[in-house]
């Protein structure tokens, strides 16, 4: 978990602190939205410093409205101020100029193995984009180890046609049965929804598969 | 109705109620429930999803001429059943101290981090506070400008300060 992602989770954690007068939850989502006059968002914000409830119920909003495509997913790491920009952008010159010099000095030497830091474990789709109906298995990966999942399958207009909970591997077979009332060709929508050892939930993006 | 219901599944309520649309309007619920409900209300999902389907028809009075509802009508109404939902518990389940939460499992968030950081948030300016506030909120750049309704290199920089700020207090408080 990044420092970034501790800080939230403490910020935003439930039931720590509870706040009174809190705004109506309606208002928090529409503040959420950026549809309230600023001055009011901001004095519902400035409430959230005494109420860790409210703060969630923010976090919350928001998620919902990337989640309904009400926003869009915004993902940025956390900003340099202008002035900084300068330095940032020789820094990242220096860098690939190193990375483009270096294997020129030492061309005899196998490179190096890559290390990549640590991410954020995030739900990917791995079976193929059609499935036969009798062997209709979907698959994903990106949870740790000891991960409880739950596999919804719908058709477009989200009409719920399987839902297997307490899954122990990353893949479930969707039975003939379900498929029953599916036809060739249709596209099928499924999510995948994890909850982790460390009681954290992880919810995939709609993946589509098509039936075939 | 497929027509009435976009790429996102958000409904215009504008036609009579019918059973084919009420079911229409649950389906749309019952994935926004299912998103919006943390673990402790799981077994509630049910009952959640006909609550919000209760405050729905009871502002749509079949026969009249409804207004079209703007797409994230459903989303929200959803959102606010789960959180007074949430609330009601609270009510009946008064706020653990921060040592009784301390005293549970280490997975958990630490309550005294949750403190310290609003403590040393409450030294901020203002506009550092708030944009800072709404970055621990999960809010990108955009979507805090849109809130709070300063320019997007102004949050920015508020943000970059702000949480520069915090590092150094959390830090002065010998938390990492």
């Amino acid at each position: 978990m990044s420092e970034l992602e501790r800080l939230r989770e403490a910020f935003t954690a439930r039931g720590a602190f509870a706040g009174e007068n809190c705004a109506p939850a309606e208002r928090i989502f529409d503040a959420a939205t950026g549809a309230l006059p600023p001055q009011e968002a901001r004095e519902m914000l400035a409430h959230n410093l005494d109420c860790a409830d409210c703060a969630a119920a923010w976090c919350l909003a928001r998620e919902l409205l990337v989640e309904s495509g009400l926003l869009p997913a915004e993902a940025e790491p956390e900003p340099l101020p202008r002035r900084w920009q300068p330095f940032a952008i020789a820094a990242g010159l220096a860098a690939a100029a190193a990375f483009l010099l270096v294997p020129l000095a030492r061309h005899d030497e196998p490179p190096a193995p890559v290390t990549r830091a640590p991410r954020s474990p995030a739900l990917r789709q791995l079976s193929p984009e059609s499935l036969p109906r009798s062997n209709f298995l979907l698959r994903w990966s990106g949870a740790p180890a000891g991960a409880r999942y739950t596999l919804t399958v719908t058709t477009r207009d989200l009409t719920r046609i399987h839902e297997l909970s307490g899954v122990a591997q990353p893949e479930a077979r969707v039975p003939e049965k379900a498929l029953a009332g599916v036809r060739a060709d249709q596209v099928l929508v499924w999510t995948v929804e994890a909850l982790l050892p460390d009681g954290q939930r992880l919810v995939s993006p709609a993946f589509l598969v098509r039936l075939e | 109705m497929p027509g009435d219901s976009d790429a996102n599944g958000a409904v215009a309520l504008a036609a009579p109620l019918s059973d084919e649309r009420v079911e229409q309007i649950l389906r749309v619920l019952g994935r926004a429930v299912a998103r919006a409900c943390p673990a402790e209300l799981r077994a509630m999902r049910e009952d959640l999803v006909q609550s919000a389907l209760l405050r729905v028809l009871e502002r749509e009075r079949p026969g009249e001429a409804n207004a079209a509802r703007p797409a994230s009508y459903l989303w929200r109404v959803a959102f606010s059943v789960v959180v007074d939902e949430l609330r009601r518990l609270r009510r009946r389940k008064p706020v653990r101290d921060a040592e009784q939460a301390m005293d549970e499992t280490s997975a958990a968030p630490r309550p005294d981090l949750g403190l310290a950081i609003r403590a040393c948030l409450s030294g901020l300016s203002e506009p550092r506070r708030l944009a800072v506030t709404l970055h621990l909120q999960g809010f990108g750049s955009d979507e805090a400008s849109r809130v709070l309704g300063w320019d997007r290199k102004r949050v920015r920089n508020l943000v970059f300060r702000g949480m520069a700020d915090l590092r150094r207090c959390l830090a002065a408080k010998g938390l990492p």
